[in-house]
This record gives structure tokens, C-alpha cells and sequence, in this order.
């Protein structure tokens, strides 16, 4: 795998021992514990020279996501084809789909799973009079009719491989089907097999991004040809296949300019599809998806059901859409909105007064103090245990998510427990102080639990409270290279305007889109886009647009 | 605190959906000899291999037996094996042996099940690591005394969904890794379980079928000109994918198995009121491993009850908390209770599988458990500390008569686990003579098991 520039190098127990010195001498700045560093790479707006200095990562073949696999069967074979598909889940690496697709192999049930869905996806497009003759304007003679069934799989197949199929591979095709066809006596039963055939095949299950040779540059220095960027481009921003007038695009030489880039970039995001591609990186980055499997105590929780949490996900993708789409706005204020999204499941939770069955948007009572997605009951209930909060694992999920610092795991010689309660009467927060009396779980602790501990008057399924145990909740905290703050609303304001927060937004995004953690060769990339994303006023669609006209985004090394 | 057991009559109507089922003659019943001690063929009968895993570790002072050798007690977390106990044998005091840059907690408890060091440790955010070589019932499948007989080569079974909370790859998330960057995840769904073991053979008079492999043939076309123009990893992702394609042409034209097909389960594994139904959806497992051993389907399963540093909760005992929270809490009255009360239930569904294999007849005098071999671990010895020094290993079955069953064996020297890894695959592969790599690899059996 690549090496990761943040990754830790050092052994964990000395990190923990170097935090320790750290926060004794009041540093506070960057740390062992987190490198808060950030890049001065680059020459910033990007153009030919920045193209020099980045070392692209290498290239090869990703599997599609899930989403991915579905959302092209529907773009190319209609809905009803799309409704049958299902494909093997998604493996994660990193908490990226894209970079588990780039890493690791298929097993034996990953491979029955798509030729089941294969098939059942090629029947429910036989079946779809509307969608099939997209592909076929021919009528059978019969069974056997091989122009039709070769007007067919050319149709379906260039669309599927993103590639003209050659003679060799219609003819097989061909003959698949109409064998199957006579035996069947049907030929839309033999074509079924000739589509099954071109879904299983590798250059659909897989995106290939091997690029060709720069000319004069060195050999493992390579270019996207047209045909890959319009792919990468359409399954980066739209989760599906590339349409066909975007692949003619390509094979005509109009993808070859960043103004070209950028304008098919834009068409691109004009489409729904744009906003329900960056909705599931957003489940998947901020940990929404996680919901699903987030247990509560249903005697503390008797609420706690599967359309509560449907709701919490639902409200909290309704206030990134607003921030991304709606408004176009200032993405930093993910973490300072001062409304959310609530309907009458979620009104108890916020001390609204919404009755309306579905998400309407409501300005939140200042009181409660919530600031954008640190205030959603999404959030807050995944990042707690099951009948009590956890301010380490909301602490954790503002370090490692929100600020891309390093949060490494406890050192060997600690046993982490917290200590014994048998009254039950500590709060949250002293039940961790208590175990900060260790030096080695104090270094690191302290950098996350005091972000964690502004966060106590929400519990852990995100409702307000005053009080823990029957103590007043104290949301003050210091927080090391984070600054001071009163409670979670100015927690909010020092984190929008922390350097780290646009940056990691950055960072997260480049990962998706290019399915490996980002290399020390491409940081004059990232260093060019936080400058761009900065003036651009912190605007994710414009982000979107810089990114895949960056030169790192048409780069290849060679094959991994 | 205990729940009382399901009753043998409620797990056939859960499992196969009515009461007018008969089980007809298994396979095996049908292929053996006359003296029904091999098969029709002169082979030996088969030996079935499963890997067996719980997150979180035992407590040790009360797990581990107070007396060793044939005779042993039974402890309190291992009251549950008392019908079994026979076949039973507990392997203590043994150091996990993998590097020390492999311990980022309980990430490297895992190596124990492949005798290889992690890989990529620490990568990105830190608690991160992949595994770095297959895993024992992995090489097992992988041997072609094994996986040329049967249409399935192993399968990957899971019971409880909530995901470790410190696993950023794979490491945890499955038992089973066929090599590095190749896990192989569980599956969690009993009915998908089934369709995979029993639902999904063609019939041979089934006009599809050669138009299915005719479709294969394209697959395989299109992955060799694809693969020439990749790099090493790719074309060995390339390799994988091709090789999942034989099994699949393989289980296609596989004639289905003659033995009577269970019906569908009815149980699925979702939530109940917000909880996990841990110990039906376990039970139906369990059925399912003995009737697809007992068909001869596949030789070789895996079972991930519940991940390391999992939100597993036992709600059958009126807990409320994770399992792994629990453990990380220092009160001596929540380890002795819901920590050690989570280790005997999962000690309970383990038992349950054993007497399950245990109650099928194999063979004319004996039953499948005297001819499985089944390997039992966790990722660390207690959940508190998570250390891999004493970690609990259980071995249950006699593996065809080639392992001493019911033993207590303490070690006194911290051995390395992977020394009976090395054993455990002398039953399938009499000339297998080492398990793993570097530190936590093992060239060396350990005697005490053989028989």
C-alpha cells in the first residue's frame, strides 16, 4: 500500500511520553500526538508548474462501489434493471469505499454475487420494452438473428466498458446469445446471457485508469487518456458511467483543456445525481452510515427506532445540501449553522415545536448551543455508547474527521479502564478525569476529551440537557492547537476559522475521488486546491470543479 | 441471568419453517461403504475444519481450568461445555507471538488465527492494519485433498452486526483472510447463508447451464487482455477475481448434493425491538454448519460471533451496555458480572454448535464431531488490558481420530499459538510442516495434541 506522509512513524509509547512534555511545557501547538502541521507546498494556482512538482500516484483498477454498480445499470439499462441489481457491499478501507475498490480482491462469494445479479439484471432489461430499444432498433427475425443481437451488445457494451467493443468480442457475444437463444427459443432469453456476460466482465466491474506515456517525461509519469478522465470525472461526481455523449466528448479530443474540464464538470453537477454522489460520501465520512447499527439502552432510549434514526440521517444530509446546495455557501459553517432540519420525530429531541411530518427547516433555540453538525442527534448518538455519551468519541470524530489529525491508538503498557463507580454518581466527565491521572492516557486524551466535553449537554442520542448526574454540565475547555472556548458554539467558531478544517475537507474529498490516502508527491496538489477552495469563498461545488481540473486528477504513475 | 436454552423442537420449526419436514439420508450416509467406516470410494471420511472467533477476551481467573490434563474441571465460563466436555480441550498460557510493532490492541490478536504479522499497522489514522497472510481455515480450504471434493470450498458465517469500533480495514471485520488485501468478510444473514449452502445448485438437466459457463469463458477473455496491461497488485486482484470464477463454474456444474434439502430458515438476523437476536440467529447457524458438513457441501466454515472492541450487547441477560465498554470498566462488579456473564453466553452458543455436530451421526458408529476439527480464539486474552500474552485457545473434535480431545494443556512458557495451528493442519496435510511467517510463524507441532 502507499505510504501515508501523516501516517505514525514514531512508537506509540514515545508519542505519548513527547505529548506528555508537550502539554506540561504549554506548547499546545503541533504535537506528536496529532500532526497539525500543514503543507507549504506548492506554487498555488496550479498551471504547468504545478503539474512538475506533483509525483502522481500510480494508477490501475478500482472497483466500482455499489452505488456505483447500481446507479450505472440505471443510467445505461433503465430502472427496472437497476431495481434487480445487487451487488457485494462495499469494503472499506480507511473509511473510504474508493479506497478499499482500489486495494482488494474479490472472493468466490463476491463473484457468485454478481453473476446472480447479473443475471437478474439482464432479465429485468429484456424484460423493459422502453429500455432495451434504447439499445436495439432492430425486430428479431428469431433466436438466432446474430445483427440484431450484434446491434445490441455493440450498444449496451460500449456503454458498459466505456469502450468500443472489437470483432473478436461481438462475435462472441453474438454467439453467446444466439446459442442461448435456440436453446431457449427466445431472442431476447438468449440475449439475457450476452448482457449477463458484458456485466461480469472486468472492464465493468472495474474503473482502469492506466494512462499513456507523457511525451518526454519519464515512463511511470503518465496522462489519462480522455476516455479514463471522463470516467473518473462521472464516477467521482455522479457515482455512475460516463453518458455517451460525454464518452463522443472524449474520443473527439474535447476533454484535452482544463476549460473543457471545467465546463463538462459543471453540466455535470447540474444533474440530481451530483447531489446524491456527494450525500453518500458524506455518509460515509461523517460516519452517518453508521447509524444503522447504533444500539441504545431502550429503557433510558424507548424512542430509539429505525425511523428515528432514519430521520437523524435524513436531517443531517437536509442541513450539507442546504450548506452545498441550496445556498452554495461557505461550507466551514458545518460546524457554526445555527439551524436545523426537523420534523415531528425529531422535534422532542431539539425543544422544537415542528409538527410536521417531514424535515422543515427550523432556527434552533440558542440555549441549546448547537453548531452545525456538532449539534445533530446523527452525529452525537453515533458518537456515544449505548446508554451514556462519550466525549473521547466525539472528541475523536472533530480530531481525526473534522481536523485530519492523527489520533493514535492507546500505548501497550496501559490498561484502559475507567475507574470503579459502585455508587454510580460520577459524571461522564469525571469518571475520564479520574483516569486522566495516568500521564500516558492524559497526553493523548487531553487533546480530544476536552473537545468531547463541550459537547455533554447534548446525551447520547442528542437531546439537550443542563445537567449529568445532577451537576451542572461545564462545556469550558482548552483544547491544544484548537484554542479556548465556552461551550459548543465557540468550539464551533474556533474550528471555522482553524486553518486545519478547510484543509482536511480537502484532504477527505481527494481521497474519495481518487481512492488512495494522498502521497507526499501530491501534496503541491492538495497545498493548490485548499488555496483555490480559500478563494473561492470555501465553496463545495466549486471545490468539486478545482479538483477535477487539477493536474493530479489526469496523473498516473505507473501500473500498481 | 442465564436464558434458558431453546428447545431442540422450537430450532427445527425456526429452522425449517414447518413441522412436516423429514431429513432424508445425508450424502455421506449414502456414499459409504458397506461397513460405513470410509467411503463407497475407499477414502477415509472427511474431517471438517471450522474457525471459531468472540471479541474481547475471556476473564482469565475464571476461565481458566484449575487442574489440568484429561481430568480437568470445568470453570465457570466453561460450564457450558459439560455435555461436550469429552471433546473439549483448553489451551492456556499461551503468548501470541506476534511483533511488537503489531500491537495497536486488538488488532493483533487476530494473528493467532494465521501465525502471520499484520501488515500496514498504524497506516492513516492509526488503527489500521491488514492481515498479512491467510488464515489457517483458509489454507486449509486451499489444500486439494479438501477443496477438490466438495462444491464449496468454505464459508464465511457471522452472528452479531455491530462493527468494532477501531478497525479502520479489515483486520477485524472478518475471520477468514484468503491473503493479504483479501478478506474474506461473514455473512451475516441466515437466509442468504442458505441460499449460498443449499439454494443455489442447478439442476443437470437445467438448459441455462452451458450458457452460463459459455458466459464465464467471456469473463475470462476479458480479464486476461484486461490484465496484461496492470501492474503486480492488479493483476494479482485480476487472479483473485478469476479464481472466485472457477469456484463459481465449478458449483454450477456440481450436481446438486442427493442428500434432502433443509428448508429455509425463517429467522433473519435484524434487530428485535432495537436488540440482536444473538442466540436464535447463532442457533440456525449452527444448523445450517451441520447439515452442509453433513451433505458433504463444504468441509471447511468460519464463525465471527462477535467482533473485537464490537458494540456487541447481550440483551438476553438484561444488559444494557456494550460488551466491550463493559470491559474497559475498572468496577470488579461489572467484570464479574456483565463481562464475564457476555463470556459464558458466547462459551454457551459454542457449546451449543458442539453438541449440534456432536448429535449428527458421521459414519456407521460415530457423529460429525468426531470428525471435525474446530479452532476457537478471541482477539486477546481479557478485554480489560487487551493483551495477547495468555491467550485462550479451545479446541474441540477429534478430527478423524488424529487429535487428543479433552485436555486441559497450561503452558508454562508462553508458547507460541501458532505451534498448534501447525498441528491442527497436520490432520488435513500429514506433510504440512509450518503455519505462518516471521515471529508468529511456527515449524514446530505441538506434540501434546496429536494423537
Amino acid at each position: 500500500m502507499l505510504p501515508y506522509p501523516r501516517s505514525m512513524t514514531l512508537a506509540v509509547k514515545a508519542l505519548g511520553v513527547a505529548m506528555g512534555i508537550a502539554l506540561l511545557a504549554g506548547l499546545g501547538g503541533p504535537t506528536g500526538c496529532v500532526s497539525g502541521d500543514i503543507g507549504e507546498f506548492g506554487s498555488g494556482g496550479g498551471g504547468a508548474g504545478l503539474e512538475r512538482e506533483i509525483e502522481p500516484a500510480p494508477g490501475g483498477v478500482r472497483r466500482l462501489l455499489a452505488r456505483q454498480y447500481k446507479a450505472s445499470i440505471r443510467a445505461v439499462l433503465g430502472d427496472a434493471a437497476a431495481s434487480a441489481a445487487a451487488p457485494p457491499k462495499d469494503i472499506p478501507l480507511h473509511g473510504f469505499g474508493t479506497i478499499g475498490a482500489a486495494q482488494l480482491s474479490l472472493s468466490a462469494v463476491d463473484v457468485e454475487a454478481y453473476e446472480s445479479s447479473a443475471r437478474a439484471v439482464a432479465q429485468a432489461f429484456l424484460g423493459d420494452a422502453k429500455a432495451a430499444g434504447k439499445h436495439k432498433s432492430c425486430t428479431p427475425t428469431g433466436p438466432d438473428d446474430a445483427a440484431c443481437m450484434g446491434e445490441l451488445c455493440e450498444s449496451v457494451g460500449r456503454l458498459l466498458w466505456r469502450r468500443e467493443l472489437d470483432a473478436a468480442e461481438l462475435e462472441a457475444l453474438v454467439t453467446l446469445g444466439n446459442a442461448a437463444g435456440a436453446t431457449l427459443v427466445s431472442f431476447d432469453r438468449g440475449a439475457e446471457f450476452a448482457v449477463a456476460a458484458l456485466l461480469q466482465a472486468p472492464e465493468f466491474l472495474y474503473i482502469v485508469e492506466l494512462g499513456e506515456p507523457v511525451a518526454g517525461a519519464e515512463p511511470e509519469r503518465r496522462t489519462l487518456t480522455q476516455t479514463e478522465l471522463a470516467t473518473r470525472m462521472s464516477f467521482f461526481l455522479l457515482d455512475a458511467t460516463p453518458t455517451a455523449d460525454l464518452l463522443d466528448a472524449a474520443v473527439a479530443g474535447k476533454l484535452g483543456t482544463p476549460e473543457e474540464v471545467r465546463t463538462a464538470a459543471t453540466t455535470m453537477l447540474a444533474q440530481p445525481e451530483a447531489k446524491a454522489a456527494l450525500g453518500a460520501y458524506y455518509d460515509e465520512i461523517f460516519r452517518l452510515d453508521l447509524i444503522d447499527e447504533t444500539a441504545k439502552n431502550a429503557e433510558l432510549f424507548p424512542g430509539w427506532s429505525d425511523s428515528l434514526k432514519a430521520s437523524m440521517r435524513a436531517s443531517a444530509r437536509a442541513m450539507l445540501d442546504d450548506i452545498v446546495w441550496e445556498r452554495d455557501a461557505d461550507a466551514r459553517e458545518l460546524v457554526t449553522a445555527d439551524y436545523a432540519f426537523v420534523d415531528s420525530q425529531l422535534a422532542p429531541l431539539y425543544g422544537t415545536s415542528s409538527l410536521a411530518p417531514s424535515l422543515e427547516k427550523v432556527t434552533l433555540p440558542e440555549e441549546q448551543e448547537r453548531a452545525g453538525l456538532l449539534g445533530t442527534p446523527a452525529m452525537l448518538s453515533v458518537f456515544s455508547h449505548a446508554a451514556r455519551s462519550s466525549p473521547t468519541k466525539r472528541g475523536v470524530f472533530i480530531r481525526r474527521t473534522l481536523l485530519c489529525d492523527t489520533v493514535p491508538p492507546p500505548p501497550n503498557d496501559v490498561v484502559p479502564k475507567l475507574p470503579d463507580d459502585p455508587s454510580d454518581g460520577l459524571t461522564t466527565k469525571e469518571l475520564l478525569e479520574q483516569h486522566m491521572d495516568d500521564d500516558a492516557c492524559r497526553s493523548c486524551h487531553a487533546l480530544f476529551d476536552s473537545l468531547g466535553w463541550s459537547l455533554e449537554i447534548y446525551d447520547a442520542i442528542g437531546r439537550h440537557r443542563t445537567k449529568d448526574k445532577g451537576q451542572t454540565i461545564d462545556t469550558s475547555g482548552v483544547s491544544p492547537n484548537v484554542g479556548e472556548f465556552a461551550g459548543p458554539r465557540e468550539l464551533g467558531q474556533l474550528l471555522f476559522d482553524h486553518p486545519q478544517l478547510p484543509d482536511c475537507m480537502v484532504r477527505n474529498l481527494y481521497r474519495n475521488s481518487m481512492g488512495h490516502l494522498e502521497t507526499t508527491g501530491e501534496e503541491p496538489a492538495i497545498a493548490a486546491l485548499d488555496e483555490s477552495f480559500a478563494e473561492g469563498g470555501y465553496r463545495v461545488q466549486e471545490l468539486l470543479v478545482a479538483l477535477v481540473t487539477s493536474p493530479a486528477f489526469r496523473l498516473v504513475g505507473a501500473p500498481k | 441471568m442465564a436464558i434458558s436454552p431453546l428447545s431442540r423442537r422450537t430450532v427445527l420449526r425456526g429452522v425449517l419453517a414447518g413441522a412436516s419436514v423429514s431429513v432424508g439420508l445425508p450424502l455421506l450416509e449414502l456414499m459409504l461403504d458397506r461397513h460405513g467406516e470410509a467411503l463407497a470410494d475407499g477414502e477415509p471420511l472427511p474431517v471438517r475444519f471450522i474457525s471459531w472467533f468472540f471479541g474481547n477476551g475471556v476473564t482469565l481467573a475464571r476461565f481458566v481450568p484449575a487442574g489440568e490434563g484429561p481430568d480437568y474441571p470445568l470453570s465457570e465460563e466453561l460450564a457450558p461445555f459439560a455435555n461436550v466436555k469429552e471433546y473439549l480441550s483448553v489451551l492456556t498460557g499461551f503468548n501470541n507471538h506476534c511483533a511488537p510493532e503489531n500491537k495497536i490492541t486488538h488488532h493483533e490478536g487476530m494473528v493467532i488465527f494465521s501465525g502471520f504479522n499484520n501488515r500496514d499497522v498504524g497506516q492513516g489514522q492509526g488503527f489500521f492494519s491488514n492481515a498479512g497472510g491467510p488464515t489457517i481455515d483458509q489454507v486449509i480450504a486451499n489444500l486439494p485433498s479438501v477443496s477438490e471434493k466438495t462444491p464449496i470450498k468454505s464459508v464465511q458465517l457471522g452472528i452479531s452486526k455491530r462493527p468494532s469500533q477501531v478497525d479502520f480495514g479489515t483486520t477485524m471485520h472478518a475471520l477468514s483472510h484468503a491473503g493479504y488485501l483479501m478478506p474474506l468478510p461473514p455473512e451475516h444473514s441466515p437466509l442468504v447463508a442458505y441460499k449460498m449452502l443449499f439454494d443455489s445448485f442447478t439442476p443437470p438437466e437445467d438448459p441455462m447451464k452451458p450458457h452460463r459457463i459459455a458466459a464465464l469463458d467471456i469473463v475470462r477473455e476479458n480479464a486476461k487482455k484486461l490484465s496484461q496491461r496492470l501492474g503486480a497488485q492488479d493483476k494479482l486482484r485480476l487472479e483473485a477475481h478469476l479464481a472466485g470464477v472457477g469456484e463459481l463454474e465449478k458449483k454450477i456444474l456440481a450436481l446438486p448434493p442427493p442428500c434432502t434439502k433443509p428448508a429455509a430458515p425463517t429467522q433473519d438476523n435484524v434487530d428485535v425491538n432495537g436488540n440482536e437476536p444473538l442466540a436464535q440467529v447463532s442457533d440456525v447457524m449452527n444448523d445450517l454448519i451441520a447439515y452442509a458438513f453433513r451433505c458433504d457441501i463444504t468441509r471447511v466454515a468460519s464463525m465471527l460471533f462477535a467482533e473485537g472492541a464490537g458494540n456487541t450487547i447481550f440483551s438476553d441477560l438484561g444488559f444494557t451496555g456494550a460488551h466491550h465498554d463493559y470491559t474497559h470498566d475498572g468496577s470488579p462488579q461489572t467484570q464479574s458480572t456483565q463481562v464475564s456473564g457476555g463470556v459464558v453466553y458466547t462459551m454457551q452458543r459454542l457449546a451449543h454448535l458442539l453438541e449440534r455436530l456432536k448429535a449428527e451421526p458421521d459414519g456407521v458408529s460415530g457423529n460429525l464431531l468426531d470428525n471435525t476439527v474446530l479452532f476457537a480464539s478471541s482477539d486477546c486474552a481479557e478485554g480489560i488490558s487487551h493483551s495477547v500474552n495468555q491467550q485462550p485457545m479451545l479446541v474441540a473434535g477429534r478430527g478423524g481420530g488424529k487429535l487428543v480431545p479433552g485436555m486441559h494443556y497450561a503452558s508454562k512458557t508462553g508458547e507460541n499459538p501458532s505451534d498448534v495451528l501447525v498441528t491442527l493442519l497436520g490432520v488435513f496435510d500429514p506433510a504440512a510442516t509450518s503455519v505462518g511467517k516471521d515471529q508468529p510463524g511456527s515449524n514446530t507441532a505441538f506434540a501434546p495434541l496429536k494423537a
